[in-house]
């Protein structure tokens, strides 16, 4: 990957330089400011541009409002660098569309694990597009259905069966064979399957090297437990014989795959989605049809600190983006961002740290609507302390919870920092994105008319840019 | 250890022990501080470069480690920023200060070999 990293201060591009270079494998040039900056775009095609904010001759802001006006580099993966925390500037940087940005000063492990998660982005941006998703279920691999039920097999074959090929098998040995024989793209594992029964099926499945990384869904019967069956598969679905139902159960797994808010969410090395609300549907959901959400409603009330983004999406619907997390996991980001002992974190850190994430968030929510011809504009993050009622996030926790209170739901995911994620230089090396999991799916309904309670200092939630 | 301007051991260990970057960090940071430090002494009521200067300086030391150089800096860049002549001047002189005492440090570092050879 050839990258240019654009900063008038030499330390700072000595220290991207031997991240990209060392650890990273990257070819890299360097320019001084923005002018230098496009005479090397003009003559080299790069696949990443690193630019700071503030420059002499051509600062940051004004190259990159340069290259977005420009059609050969629209759509040029630039991260920001910035020593900035004024929010105009971050702003400005968020609707110009960037793909992350990284502040100042640089810490090399933090820079190291921040740019790997930008050149694996990069890398699988394919991935981000949810019929583009290679996850065994796009519409060239075939299926196997493994049930002890005849008619739930012919039912599925009969439904799936038009858009791609459709095996079935009646019991685990024989499951067990067709994935050998055929490599399905995807294994839809039932119940009745006899001596090599589901739990043995997943095991030798995931044991054999040739097939161990299959798809696996779990069909689930209605009132069956998805976390009893969540060890070893990567999906589920419930059993049904609506076609429709089935479809559409197919086509979140589809999304929820590598789906886009997986991807936003593995913004921090200390955060993991430990829960999954139906939002990752619903963005799916967002992301193809017209649906029309109404304005916005008061916040959420959380425990200590609250950052909140809005979202408006041409006009159709606005999302909002908010988020809570106790002041101890606000603590722990910021100690992690600023690469410190959690003892040396002051209150405005952990206020900084927040926004930060949200930023990030955010900003990774545009890129991947960015890719869909959509425009977003994102209001910055704001941090309010809250002293109301404690709200729904445990210590070290953050929730996220994406409004549509048109229709009166809420979506909710919760994430966790994770402990054993120490500050940036030694989790490094060790922190890996996208391990996250949805283990439990929530979307609450609130009851019509019922007023969300609103929490002291809401107002300094932000509108939409 | 506390009382260096730059923790270097911080830095080192930050570069995964590598003395060698260390030293060739060191001595690109020294090129380029010793003119804005010059800078900073010359360019004393105007604003605009002295907060521009400032900027600069306050990421380059905050790469080093050298926090104290880094905030006396940013202190300067806030200041320049509105205006203020009186605080701007007080930072002026605070940052000047700290950078002496910085690239002092860095200095004996690199005779000393305490940075690594640089090779």
């Amino acid at each position: 990957m050839k990258v240019l990293v654009v900063d008038d201060d030499r330390t700072t591009r000595f220290l991207l330089r031997r991240v990209l270079v060392a650890e990273l494998g990257c070819i890299v040039n360097e320019a001084s400011d923005g002018v230098e900056a496009l005479d090397l775009l003009a003559a080299t095609r790069y696949q990443l541009v690193i630019l700071d904010v503030q420059m002499p001759l051509m600062d940051g802001l004004e190259t990159l409002r340069a290259l977005r006006d420009a059609p050969d580099f629209k759509l040029l993966p630039v991260v920001m660098l910035t020593a900035e925390r004024n929010e105009a500037i971050v702003q400005q940087i968020i609707g110009l569309g960037v793909l992350d940005y990284m502040t100042k000063p640089l810490v090399p492990g933090r820079i190291a694990e921040r740019l790997k998660r930008v050149t694996r982005w990069l890398q699988t941006e394919n991935m981000l597009v949810p019929d583009r998703v290679g996850n065994g279920l796009d519409d060239q691999a075939s299926l196997l259905i493994v049930d002890g039920s005849e008619d739930f097999r012919r039912f599925v074959a009969d439904t799936v069966g038009a858009k791609r090929a459709v095996r079935q098998a009646e019991t685990g040995a024989r499951g067990f064979r067709e994935c050998l024989e055929a490599r399905p793209g995807a294994v839809f594992i039932g119940s009745g399957l006899g001596v090599l029964n589901e739990s043995l099926l997943v095991r030798k499945i995931r044991s054999t090297s040739a097939i161990h990384d299959t798809y696996l869904v779990a069909v689930l019967d209605k009132e069956e437990d998805p976390a009893a069956r969540s060890a070893g598969y990567d999906g589920h679905v419930t059993r049904t014989f609506i076609a429709e139902n089935f479809l559409r159960q197919l086509e979140s797994l589809s999304t929820a795959e590598d789906g886009p808010l997986r991807d936003l969410l593995t913004v921090h090395p200390g955060l993991r989605v430990t829960l999954i609300s139906a939002a990752e549907q619903v963005f799916g959901m967002m992301l193809s049809t017209e649906v029309v959400l109404r304005d916005a409603s008061p916040l959420v009330p959380g425990e200590r600190v609250m950052a909140a983004a809005a979202a408006q999406w041409q006009d159709r619907f606005s999302v909002e983006l908010r988020g809570c997390c106790d002041v101890q996991t606000g603590r722990q980001m910021a100690a992690s961002l600023l690469g410190i002992e959690p003892s040396m974190v002051g209150d405005e850190d952990v206020d900084e740290a927040v926004c930060e994430v949200f930023a990030m968030i955010g900003a990774r929510l545009q890129n991947t609507l960015a890719d869909k011809q959509v425009t977003l504009s994102f209001g910055v993050p704001a941090v309010a302390r809250l002293t109301g009622p404690v709200g729904s996030a445990a210590d070290g926790e953050i929730l996220l919870c994406f409004e549509s209170p048109g229709r009166e739901v809420q979506f909710w995911l919760r994430l966790s920092v994770d402990p054993s994620v120490p500050a940036v230089d030694a989790a490094a090396g060790d922190a890996v994105a996208g391990e996250t999991v949805a283990t439990e799916a929530a979307a609450r309904e609130t009851p019509t008319g019922e007023a969300p309670c609103e929490p002291a200092g809401q107002k300094e939630t932000l509108a939409p840019a | 250890m506390d009382s260096q301007p730059a923790d270097l051991e911080e830095l080192a260990n930050r570069l995964g022990g590598d003395r060698a970057c260390l030293a060739e960090l060191i001595d690109i940071f020294l090129d380029d501080a010793r003119a804005r430090t010059d800078e900073v002494r010359r360019e004393e009521g105007n604003l605009a470069a002295l907060r521009r200067v400032a900027h600069t300086l306050k990421g380059a030391a905050g790469n080093l480690c050298a926090m104290a150089a880094s905030r006396a800096a940013a202190q300067l860049e806030t200041a320049a920023a509105r205006g203020d002549q009186s605080s701007a001047g007080a930072a002026r002189l605070a940052l000047l200060d700290e950078m002496n005492r910085l690239i002092a440090q860095l200095v004996n570092a690199r005779v000393a070999g305490a940075a690594g050879s640089g090779q």
